[in-house]
């Protein structure tokens, strides 16, 4: 990411990119895909084994889980962050609370160039392009999976891997929270769903199983180079 | 004496620190940080930044809290209203005095 001009919008970038340097968002992300995916896994074992207790009691059991975390996820993370992040290199205020459209307008009062005006307005503009790619690539998944229980046809999903593969490609240009891992291997989640055919739900929930291990795998990864380089404090 | 010079005689001393105003700058971009994130983003040390601080918060330009997230203690620091209504005065200040210099 290039160096700001400005240093109020240096350090805004900085506070905002801060909630995702441990790795953590992705890694909940990716376990609520896995989730959600067994949840479907489950479901899809055939009507016979959908009635045994012990299914019903598993897919209850995944539900509630991913319940929890989707409906409690600044709690989920905060609470993590708690017990990793904190103690390591310190608290700002998580995106969620702050307050993004109303900022860039005052930070121009802050700035002594006009370039530095221009690029408040471009921050603003690449806030609501990375908000709008969300939700874009929000859809590619529910469109998959949607389309993969209606048609059975897995080619869909692989078509639908390579085009959020390049979605993410072109998010990332700006925004470099999301790694390599997932950018590349989202073409591959699709590809698999070739190699290993699986139709209706199996195949939606291969596809999110895929698309929850790669941000998983990000996250993880993401948290393992940032414990490295911030061991915790000793007493 | 023109505005501009007027302007830079009554500049915020408080404010016209580098490391205060480091600080500040952090705060009104991140709305509110703990005393670790602002000592890892400003670069100073444990009594330096105490020091600061202690003075911001005299100038009631910063308040700080104590508060707990889970079990980890966390000082809190956030910019006042008036802190906030100071460094955009600050800054109309030296934008107005760096139009002397083109």
């Amino acid at each position: 990411m290039p160096p700001s001009p400005s240093p109020v919008m240096d350090a805004e970038r900085r506070a905002w990119s801060y909630w995702f340097i441990d790795g953590l968002p992705n890694l909940v992300a990716g376990v609520l895909c896995l989730l959600i995916s067994s949840v479907y896994a489950l479901a899809s074992a055939g009507p016979r084994h959908v009635r045994s207790p012990l299914v019903i009691t598993l897919v209850a059991v995944a539900f509630g889980i991913y319940g929890v975390v989707f409906f409690r996820l600044r709690q989920t993370l905060e609470w993590l962050k708690s017990r990793i992040t904190y103690p390591r290199t310190g608290y700002t205020t998580p995106p969620y609370f702050v307050n993004w459209n109303a900022a860039p307008i005052e930070l121009t009062m802050l700035n002594l160039s006009n370039v530095a005006e221009k690029e408040a307005f471009n921050m603003r503009r690449v806030r609501e392009d990375a908000h709008r790619r969300g939700w874009f690539f929000v859809a590619i998944i529910a469109a998959a999976g949607m389309s993969s229980l209606l048609t059975g046809n897995p080619w869909i999903c692989a078509a639908t891997g390579i085009v959020a593969g390049l979605g993410i490609c072109f998010a990332a240009r700006r925004d470099q929270r999301i790694s390599w891992v997932v950018v590349y291997g989202l073409p591959f989640a699709g590809a698999y769903m070739y190699i290993f055919p699986s139709r209706h739900i199996a195949g939606a929930a291969s596809f999110l199983a895929g698309v929850g291990f790669l941000l998983a795998l990000d996250g993880v990864m993401t948290l393992i180079r940032y414990l490295r380089s911030n061991p915790a404090a000793r007493a | 004496m023109s505005t501009a010079l007027q302007d830079l005689a009554t500049l915020d001393r408080v404010i016209h620190e580098p490391a205060r105003l480091a600080i500040m700058t952090v705060l009104y971009a991140a709305e509110e940080a703990d005393f670790l994130y602002l000592q890892r983003e400003c670069g100073l040390t444990q009594g330096n930044l105490s020091s600061h601080l202690t003075r911001l918060e005299d100038t009631g330009y910063v308040k700080i809290e104590k508060a707990f997230k889970g079990k980890y203690p966390l000082t809190i620091c956030r910019l006042t209203r008036s802190g906030r209504a100071a460094l955009e005065s600050y800054a109309r200040k030296m934008r107005s005095a760096a139009a002397l210099f083109r």
